[in-house]
């Protein structure tokens, strides 16, 4: 039967209906030519190549229709059902898409299509649908998703507050700068228990239940802190006075009235507890750690005193290195008198 | 017919699970935002001595929103860690899912 071959136009016998092109090296050409292959050492399509424009349809050719079935996983073949083989674990990996609807495949199957000349620069644009396949599909991915709310923390939003407002972190970075000797040394000596005190708070806090021999224990290292020299020494700028002494008065109260308790709940308020989780960050940069077992309220005395006192300590010392001195010497005596004594009787 | 393209499909689990030591302080906040995106996540322990929540988390990293939610939390939990310096003793906010939940 006559046939016209689809890629050279040329006249052909084919001995099947369904025959498109005349030889081996059209079809592949053909092929080429669908899926913008260049071979090799080509820069253009040879004018015998080149496709003329043919605007009426041949009527000696069949129209065949290849659907490919995406939920099936099937292409349709004439009038062939054909399944697509290949490994299941390579399909895992791979996913066929065909670029189009259904609808437009039904129209694009039509032999028009495929006498139109293309030409080599549309190659270049094959590989960016493959992209921007990707890209669109992650696109609409993040368009479907609504957007994230980020969440911050309420506890942390205060401490970061607390910090901003805290002006006591400038003077307690460096007190030895800020004040004179004698009251830095104070502010030191204060500083480091009231650390010690307000990681015990903190850790108390976390607990569900403390026994109430732990509030007082507290509570009494707070007086003991309030009530010393030291501290009612402390100059008046310095940024935590108030806070300790506020801190005291509220666990003197609370145990007072949990006196009857045995195991009781210690809460902070968020905003308390936000307030000593940054005095204590800002101490720790700069105050010795001292465990709550081992704190003591030894007064740190003032240089004057302590030198006297070094002083003294030192004349006792030749004092009594002189009495004794002395002491062996009317021993002596006293023995050489009451042996004289003997000695005469 | 036109070409067909291939698509790769990046077919690794990218589901992954997290375990988390959530203190009472941030309790509220973590669960806003696990309930907030719907992310899966199972209480597996709880401390009642000191108030500490184990939670098991299940993130997709091939949503965005998981992403971000993980990332949320584990700014919380980190930034608290970090003024609690020396106040949570031995205690790990983050844990790999070998760790042992013994204490629970």
């Amino acid at each position: 039967m006559e046939s016209t071959c689809l890629h050279c136009g040329e006249h052909f016998t084919a001995i099947r209906s369904s025959k498109k092109y005349c030889s081996d090296n059209c079809k592949q050409m053909a092929y080429f030519k669908r899926n913008g292959l260049v071979l090799s050492g080509t820069t253009e399509l040879e004018p015998s190549l080149k496709m003329p424009v043919v605007s009426v349809k041949p009527v000696t050719t069949d129209e065949v229709n290849v659907k490919y079935d995406k939920e099936k996983d099937t292409v349709k073949y004439a009038n062939e059902e054909l399944n697509v083989k290949y490994d299941k674990d390579e399909r895992s990996e791979f996913e066929f898409v065909p670029l189009a609807d259904a609808e437009e495949e039904e129209e694009e199957t039509e032999i028009a299509e495929s006498n139109n000349v293309r030409e080599i620069e549309k190659d270049t644009q094959k590989v960016e649908p493959i992209k921007s396949s990707l890209n669109i599909e992650k696109e609409q991915q993040e368009e479907n998703e609504p957007r994230y709310k980020w969440i911050n923390s309420k506890l942390i939003s205060l401490i970061e507050k607390k910090y901003e407002q805290n002006s006591g972190g400038v003077k307690i970075k460096a007190s030895f700068d800020y004040w004179e000797y004698e009251d830095a040394k104070r502010i030191v000596w204060v500083n480091t228990r009231f650390r010690c005190l307000a990681e015990g708070l903190i850790k108390l806090s976390n607990y569900s239940r403390i026994d109430q021999h732990t509030l007082l224990c507290i509570t009494d290292a707070f007086k003991r802190l309030v009530t010393s020299t030291t501290f009612n020494r402390l100059p008046n700028d310095y940024p935590f006075k108030e806070l300790i002494i506020e801190l005291f008065l509220g666990l003197n109260k609370t145990l007072e009235e949990k006196r009857h308790l045995k195991m009781l709940a210690f809460k902070l308020t968020k905003e308390r507890k936000a307030q000593l989780i940054c005095i204590r960050h800002q101490l720790m940069l700069h105050t010795s750690e001292i465990k709550f077992t081992e704190i003591d309220f030894v007064e740190e005395k003032p240089h004057q005193e302590k030198a006297q006192q070094f002083i003294s300590n030192k004349n006792e010392t030749e004092k009594k290195s002189d009495w004794r001195y002395r002491f062996e010497a009317l021993k002596k005596q006293g023995l050489l008198k009451s042996q004289q004594q003997n000695k005469a009787t | 017919m036109k070409p067909l393209i291939y698509k790769t499909k990046q077919m690794e689990n990218k589901l992954i699970l997290k375990r988390y030591k959530v203190p009472e302080d941030l309790l509220m906040d973590i669960l806003r935002i696990l309930f907030g995106n719907n992310i899966k996540h199972q209480i597996i322990g709880i401390q009642e001595r000191q108030n500490i929540v184990l939670l098991n988390v299940n993130f997709d990293l091939n949503s965005i929103k998981s992403r971000e939610a993980k990332e949320n939390m584990e700014g919380i939990l980190t930034d608290y860690s970090e003024y609690m310096k020396g106040l949570l003793g031995d205690t790990v906010l983050m844990l790999d899912e070998e760790d042992d939940e013994n204490e629970f």
